[in-house]
C-alpha cells in the first residue's frame, strides 16, 4: 500500500493482514480494509460511531485465529 | 395486514464446483483471444501477450484476509484481492495494485481455498473475491469458487466492466454480485478511469447480475461529482432497479493519483455528503450500511 499523501511505500505482504487509516485535519477518521481487529480499536476511539460499534460487535463473532 | 414484497432470493447452484470446474477450463481457453472485459482487447494471454490491463494468464493477489469493512450484511468476510484491473481510476485505493497486475504474490487456488475454507470455520460469513478486477482472472477466480463447498455464500466484487462472455461464465457462480457504478457519464469515466463507453457497459451488466443474482450496487461519492456522477447514477436506479440495495460510499480518500485531478485533492464536503443523501431518500433508493 501507498500513504495517499506522501506516497511513501508501506512494508506490506499478502501473507499479512492490511489495513489503512487516514485522520483527517478535522479529525475524522477515515479506514478501508478494515480487519476485525481495527474495527474494534475504531469503536473504541469513537463509541458514539453506531456503524463501527456494529462492525466490531460481529467481529466479536469471529474467532481470530486465522494463520495469514 | 400489510405483507412486504417477497425479498428474491438466489442461490448459488448445487452443483457449483462441478460446474466451475467446466467453466473454469472455458475460461482458460478463452484466454487466447481475451474478450472477458468490455476493452475487447482480443490479445492471446495464454501466449505471453497482454492488453490493456497487462495481465498474464496467471493471476497474483495483493491480499487476502477476514475484513468488516464491507456491506453489514456480507461481513465479516474473506476477501481476496486479485492484482490488477481493467481500468486506471486516478482515485484508486489500491492504484498501486490495481493498476499492476504483476504485484503481489502468486495466486495458488488450493492454498487459497483452504485459507477461506479455514475463515469460514471460524466464523467469516461470506468469501468475497475482488480486486483490482477479478473479472479479468477468470479461469483462476472459478477455479477458486469449484474448490470451495456448493453451501459458502460467495460474493462478486466487480467494477461491472466484463462483458456477456464472462457473464455467462459467471452465471450460478455467486450468490451475491457487489458492483460498482462508478461514473454518471462517459466524460467523467474517460477523464478519470480512462475507459470509453462506461455508462452502458455497466448498466448493461447491472441490469443481467439483478437478473441473476442478488445484487448491490455501491457508489463512491467523490468531491465534485455528486451532481455529474451520483445524480444519474442515483437517477437511473431508481427508474431502472428500483429496491435494488445501494451503499452510497462518502468516504472519498485522494489516494493514487487523485491529486492530478482539482476537484479530487480533498475528501467530500458535508454538504455534498448531505446533498448525495438527500437526494438518495427523494429518490427513494434502497440504501444499506
Amino acid at each position: 500500500m501507498t500513504h495517499p499523501t506522501t506516497g511513501r511505500r508501506a512494508k506490506t505482504s499478502a501473507k499479512k493482514a492490511v489495513s489503512e487509516i487516514l485522520i483527517l485535519a478535522d479529525g475524522n477518521i477515515l479506514a478501508h480494509n478494515i480487519t476485525p481487529a481495527l474495527a474494534d480499536v475504531l469503536a473504541g476511539l469513537d463509541p458514539a460511531d453506531e456503524a463501527m460499534s456494529r462492525r466490531a460487535t460481529r467481529e466479536k463473532t469471529f474467532k481470530n485465529a486465522l494463520p495469514n | 395486514m400489510i405483507c412486504a414484497p417477497p425479498e428474491k432470493i438466489y442461490r448459488a447452484t448445487q452443483n457449483r464446483p462441478a460446474l466451475a470446474r467446466d467453466r473454469a477450463r472455458v475460461a482458460r481457453a478463452a484466454l487466447a483471444d481475451c474478450r472477458l472485459c468490455a476493452h475487447d482487447c482480443g490479445v492471446n494471454r495464454l501466449a505471453g501477450e497482454t492488453g490493456l490491463c497487462h495481465a498474464g494468464a496467471e493471476p497474483r493477489f495483493f491480499s487476502a484476509q477476514v475484513e468488516v469493512s464491507d456491506e453489514l450484511e456480507l461481513m465479516p468476510t474473506f476477501s481476496v484481492a486479485l492484482s490488477g484491473c481493467d481500468l486506471r481510476c486516478d482515485f484508486c485505493i489500491t492504484g498501486k495494485e490495481s493498476w499492476n497486475a504483476r504485484a503481489g504474490l502468486g495466486f495458488d487456488a488450493i492454498q487459497m481455498a483452504g485459507r477461506a475454507k479455514l475463515a469460514m470455520h471460524n466464523g467469516a460469513r461470506t468469501i468475497m473475491v475482488l480486486g483490482g478486477e477479478p473479472t479479468i482472472h477468470l479461469p483462476s477466480a472459478l477455479e477458486f469458487v469449484s474448490l470451495l463447498p456448493a453451501s459458502a455464500k460467495l460474493i462478486w466484487k466487480t467494477n461491472a466492466h466484463g462483458t456477456a462472455q464472462a457473464r455467462e461464465l459467471l452465471d450460478g457462480m455467486f450468490d451475491v454480485w457487489l458492483a460498482d457504478f462508478k461514473f454518471g457519464n462517459d466524460a467523467c469515466a474517460q477523464r478519470l478511469a480512462k475507459v470509453s463507453n462506461y455508462v452502458r457497459v455497466v448498466q448493461e451488466n447491472l441490469l443481467w447480475a439483478d437478473a441473476h443474482s442478488e445484487l448491490i450496487v455501491r457508489h463512491l461519492l467523490m468531491p465534485g461529482h455528486v451532481d455529474c456522477c451520483w445524480r444519474p447514477v442515483a437517477e437511473w436506479l431508481a427508474a431502472n432497479l428500483p429496491g435494488v440495495k445501494v451503499n452510497l460510499r462518502a468516504g472519498f480518500w485522494p489516494a493514487w493519483h487523485a491529486r492530478r485531478h482539482a476537484e479530487l485533492k480533498n475528501s467530500l464536503s458535508s454538504s455534498e455528503n448531505q446533498f448525495a443523501f438527500g437526494l438518495a431518500n427523494e429518490l427513494g433508493l434502497n440504501l444499506i450500511p
